[in-house]
């Protein structure tokens, strides 16, 4: 059978003939529908069904709930299915064997199966069976509110003694909840403030250290940017990371300043960046057409006297000191003594009074620099270049920063409306109906693409996994950034792309290339370790229909349907060489795992 | 200090020149050179590697290390400008390459933000590097020639931006490490063992299929400019892992023997490639080699010798290796670490986070058998001692070391200004110790 088939919204038959044979069966309707709770049912008419026949789903023997004559309703699990195609067998006691293929719908769904997918792409670790039929049946926002919700994945507890301060329990745990987790919009909102609040384990490397600050943009992903400047500024671990703990006022008798590096990194790396921004995020030009600096050395000098005075928290059962000995839980805490009160002039004229505490000088000077015109289009740049793609029109950053600046009730800095403004924004779904431009799109980092491969195959991921090495070997070594500057910077253009943003590329050379494509080969061939389970089983029924039901299975789940008929035809003359459909359904996920279509997503 | 605009304009100019200058340069003649640096990860025990054999230096190096001082017979004898020292014992091809001229001791050198004394330390009246006594802070700032630690590029990856092109511009063979990023050059990372290369192919006719069809698909025409640039990178990096298969792996086309060490296997493989430069299309190179362990908080004189042993042979065969290839005055190689040790000892027979230390550069372009910069005065709470542990106040920056370096290597003193910022504060920029 060398003619291609398409797969139509209800059913197509497809009867194997071994010369006509009694007890054969002969299906007049196919349908199958998700229900709730990571089911699906199908539902068959059918002439010539036997007594005692069985209908399998999947490869793996089905629930029959209901037989009546010439009508069966089954129920099967949804990771049953792969791009939402499911294999139909049903096999009579005298031999007759019918095999369909059929679509699953979602009743009463206005999202199709493609925007569903290009959604989680996007607003989770990517699609996977039962999340994908979820988003079908709620729609995006309503899918989002949920979200909101959900329960928050957490790390592991913190361990006492000194030697087990390994960070690896924590790169574990975040693959772990990456690949199991419910709050996926929360997990990947609070990764993409890690990439912009950085704190790296290259200086901050224990797990007493990580977990607090870890912990903290988990929990504030959804709240107030204003918020999480506040709580990141107080964090012991951001204070140890950029020195902003046990900083002293300055003594010029011993030529001693206040050390500048977070005062720097507040405004340069967190919220302002280093020229002034429009509303859609190009930067504004003076008379001689060039950028417009935000601040200057005397900026930097003065938030860091803002930012003196203050130590570790208290360990528990000791007595609080002047500088407390390194402590990570909790904020700091000021000592007035060690506070610069002098005046301080800030951004644009704004000065800080002389007199004032510690603690209200950091309220004011957070406070001053959040309601920078800037922070609206350089926090809008940022999420959409993490969840949806690195070259938005100015127009889409404006939209984002607008909702910034004041969401449906007015207030400033609600990352909730920032969220749902970038994800249900035209620019973000319009990919959904249609091609998008080709600037489009971004590419994978290795988190992504390993979590989100993962969960398309429906993969299951115990705790002792070994993702972490390959994140690192891939360039993403988790919670150990090279540099305040993020595992890539956020503002890299590859040089062949002519001034096109791409930051993941940062990340992308000849090494990390192959390594890339090595993961989906340790994927598809059960390379991972014990912690890892691959199920093929969809597939590869997909398969023993036909080679062509195999391409169009990872079409829809992989490649959102977009597969051409180039590559598919490749991949086709790939699989003639092959007999044996597990093998064909391990080879095939390899060449559309390991392709960049799969890996730059759009 | 140049202003926002300013940098603004240059990186302008400089983007523009980069899109132009993408072919090699392929000087006329051999116009070969490369820097190698061996990074000691821990803190290298300098006060036993190079020791004072003057009569009052050397008692005051014994009182001072105690139960950590190497014996006076021990040591292999060298001299400097007429002053007499001792080499750690297994430091027998150093010594030879210095008594060759071929090597050079740099003194008591650290990190420091200007010029400062014994005294302006103890009483904070200098400012100082940020963390000196910490070894991320310290490794961070030794790479990256900056005593705050901010800058996330390092100054061999920037180096390498103004005078190199290519792939093989800056190769690392310990990891993606800051020394080895530019802002331009992205470093070719070499691992020990077998290259990076493509799995899960066998001979099969069905993997062959497989691998087929993989590679038709990075050929495939697409709209997605995302899509073709990955390709591409990826296209590139199949064409990488042959040549790095063929060049790195099996016998060597270079008869000189490398130790089977770490830190031998490394510099056999950074001698494979300088051999095969000419295929790699490299007249520039930076190399970056490592070798940790070097953290001797406890039994020092145990601990330290084998890794000593492992450097001298590992240096030793790589200088052979350049003059087997006619190439022994275009290769310098050099020793960094994030600082020296404590003079005296601790209560486990080891020796504590230190400052200011003492390194080696090897090359026959180096004008060898001489001491540079000032060798501490070796005395617990002597006019060098900072802590009176003996931890040496540098009395040489990183900044001149490397600028040194860089100078022979290529770049012009505007660009000298641009990979060392703080260069300005010190006098001689250049030490003089390559021609």
């Amino acid at each position: 059978m060398g003619a291609k088939m398409k797969v139509c919204g209800c059913f197509l038959l497809v009867t194997l003939l071994a010369g006509a044979r009694p007890g054969e069966v002969v299906l007049k309707r196919l349908e199958a529908s998700a229900g709730s709770g990571g089911a699906f049912f199908v539902e068959l008419q059918a002439d010539g069904l036997e007594p005692g026949g069985v209908v399998r789903v999947g490869g793996k023997q089905a629930v029959v709930s209901e037989a009546s004559s010439g009508r069966v309703l089954v129920e099967a699990p949804i990771k049953f299915t792969f791009g939402g195609l499911a294999v139909v067998e049903v096999r009579n006691p005298s031999g007759g064997t019918t095999r369909a293929v059929v679509e699953v719908q979602v009743p009463g769904s206005v999202v199709s199966w493609r925007a569903a997918a290009r959604f989680l792409e996007q607003a989770a670790w990517g699609p996977s069976p039962e999340s994908l039929v979820r988003v079908r049946q709620l729609g995006f926002e309503r899918w989002i509110e949920e979200q909101f919700q959900a329960p928050l994945s957490d790390y592991p507890p913190v361990p006492e003694d000194d030697a087990s301060q390994s960070l690896t329990p924590l790169q574990r745990r975040f693959f772990f909840n990456a690949v199991n987790g419910e709050d996926q919009l929360r997990q990947r909102v609070a990764f993409a403030l890690h990439q912009i609040w950085v704190v790296s384990g290259l200086k901050t490397g224990q797990a007493r250290m990580m977990t607090p600050y870890l912990r903290l943009l988990q929990r504030l992903a959804f709240d107030n940017y204003l918020t999480l400047m506040k709580e990141m500024t107080l964090n012991p671990t951001m204070g140890r990371y950029l020195d902003m703990v046990n900083n002293v006022k300055a003594n010029p008798a011993r030529g001693i300043s206040p050390n500048e590096n977070y005062a720097r990194e507040i405004m340069q790396l967190f919220t302002i960046g280093t020229v002034r921004l429009n509303l859609d995020g190009t930067p504004v030009l003076d008379d001689d057409g060039l950028p417009v600096p935000t601040y200057n050395q005397r900026t930097i000098e003065n938030l860091a006297r803002v930012f003196t005075g203050w130590t570790y928290p208290p360990t528990p059962g000791r007595p609080p000191a002047a500088t407390n000995p390194a402590y990570y839980e909790g904020r700091m805490v000021a000592t007035e003594a060690n506070h610069d009160t002098g005046a301080k002039e800030l951004l644009d004229g704004y000065v800080i009074p002389a007199g004032q505490t510690a603690e209200k000088d950091l309220d004011d000077a957070l406070t001053h620099l959040f309601h920078h015109p800037n922070v609206g289009p350089f926090v809008a740049q940022r999420l959409i270049r993490a969840l949806v793609t690195s070259n938005p029109s100015p127009a889409y950053v404006a939209r984002v920063a607008s909702v910034f600046n004041a969401n449906p009730r007015g207030v400033r800095g609600d990352l909730k409306s920032v969220v749902k403004a970038v994800l249900l924004d035209p620019e973000a779904r319009r990919g959904d109906t249609q091609d998008n431009p080709p600037e489009s799109g971004h590419l994978r980092e290795p988190a992504l693409y390993i979590a989100g491969l993962l969960r398309a195959m429906g993969a299951s991921l115990a705790e002792a996994n070994t993702l972490p090495s390959w994140a690192s070997s891939m360039g993403q070594n988790l919670f150990f950034a090279p540099s305040v500057f993020n595992y890539y910077s956020l503002l890299y253009q590859p040089p062949e792309m002519d001034g096109l943003f791409a930051p993941e590329f940062e990340i992308l050379t000849p090494a990390t290339a192959l390594i890339r494509a090595n993961f989906a080969d340790a994927v598809v061939y059960q390379r991972l370790g014990p912690a890892v389970t691959v199920d093929l089983t969809p597939l590869i029924e997909l398969a023993a229909v036909h080679k062509w039901y195999l391409t169009e299975g990872l079409n829809r789940g992989l490649l959102y349907g977009r597969m051409d008929e180039a590559m598919r035809d490749r991949i086709l003359v790939a699989l003639d060489s092959i007999a044996d459909p597990g093998a064909q359904a391990q080879a095939a996920t390899y060449l559309v795992a390991s392709s960049y279509r799969y890996q730059v997503k759009d | 200090m140049l202003t926002r605009r300013e940098l603004f304009r240059f990186a302008t100019a400089m983007a523009a020149w980069q899109r132009f200058a993408r072919l090699p340069v392929l000087a006329q003649g051999d116009d070969y050179r490369a820097l190698v640096c061996v990074f000691l990860f821990g803190g290298n025990d300098s006060n036993n590697t190079i020791v004072p054999l003057e009569a009052a230096a050397f008692r005051g190096y014994q009182s001072g290390r105690g139960t950590l001082a190497l014996t006076q017979q021990s040591l292999l004898p060298i001299e400097a400008q007429g002053t007499p020292y001792g080499l750690h014992p297994r430091l027998t091809e150093i010594q030879r390459l210095y008594n060759q001229r071929r090597a050079a001791v740099i003194a008591n050198v650290g990190l420091l933000v200007r010029p400062t004394t014994r005294d302006e330390y103890r009483q904070r009246l200098a400012p100082l590097p940020v963390n000196l006594f910490s070894h991320s802070d310290q490794q961070l700032q030794w790479q990256c020639a900056d005593p705050r630690g901010d800058a996330r590029t390092g100054w061999g990856g920037r180096i390498a931006d103004r005078v190199a092109q290519g792939d093989f511009a800056m190769v690392s063979l310990a990891g993606n490490a800051t020394y080895v990023n530019g802002e331009r050059v992205r470093p070719m990372l070499v691992n020990l063992g077998a290259p990076t290369s493509l799995t899960g192919f066998s001979n099969t006719r069905e993997h062959q299929a497989r691998l087929q069809a993989f590679l038709e698909i990075l050929e495939l025409e697409d709209q997605r400019i995302l899509v073709r640039t990955a390709n591409l990178r990826a296209r590139q990096g199949l064409r990488i892992s042959q040549v790095l298969t063929r060049l790195l792996t099996g016998t060597s086309p270079l008869k000189t023997p490398f130790p089977a060490t770490t830190l031998g296997r490394q510099m056999d493989q950074i001698a494979r490639l300088i051999y095969a430069r000419r295929e790699l299309a490299a007249t520039r190179q930076v190399f970056f080699a490592s070798l940790g362990g070097w953290d001797h908080h406890v039994s020092l004189l145990a601990s330290h010798d084998p890794l000593m042993s492992q450097l001298n042979g590992a240096l030793g065969a790589f200088y052979q290796a350049t003059e087997e290839m006619g190439l022994a005055d275009r290769v310098v190689t050099f020793t960094a670490s994030e600082f020296n040790r404590t003079l005296n000892a601790n209560s486990n027979a080891g020796s504590d986070h230190g400052w200011g230390a003492h390194h080696f550069v090897i090359g026959a372009a180096v004008k060898g058998g001489m001491l540079y910069g000032t060798y501490p005065v070796v005395a617990l709470n002597g006019p060098d001692d900072a802590t009176g542990r003996g931890v040496w106040v540098p009395t040489t920056s990183l900044d001149q070391y490397g600028a040194t370096l860089a100078s022979w290597f290529g770049v012009r003193a505007d660009g000298l200004r641009a990979v060392f910022p703080n260069l300005a504060n010190f006098q001689p920029q250049n030490l003089g110790f390559l021609d």
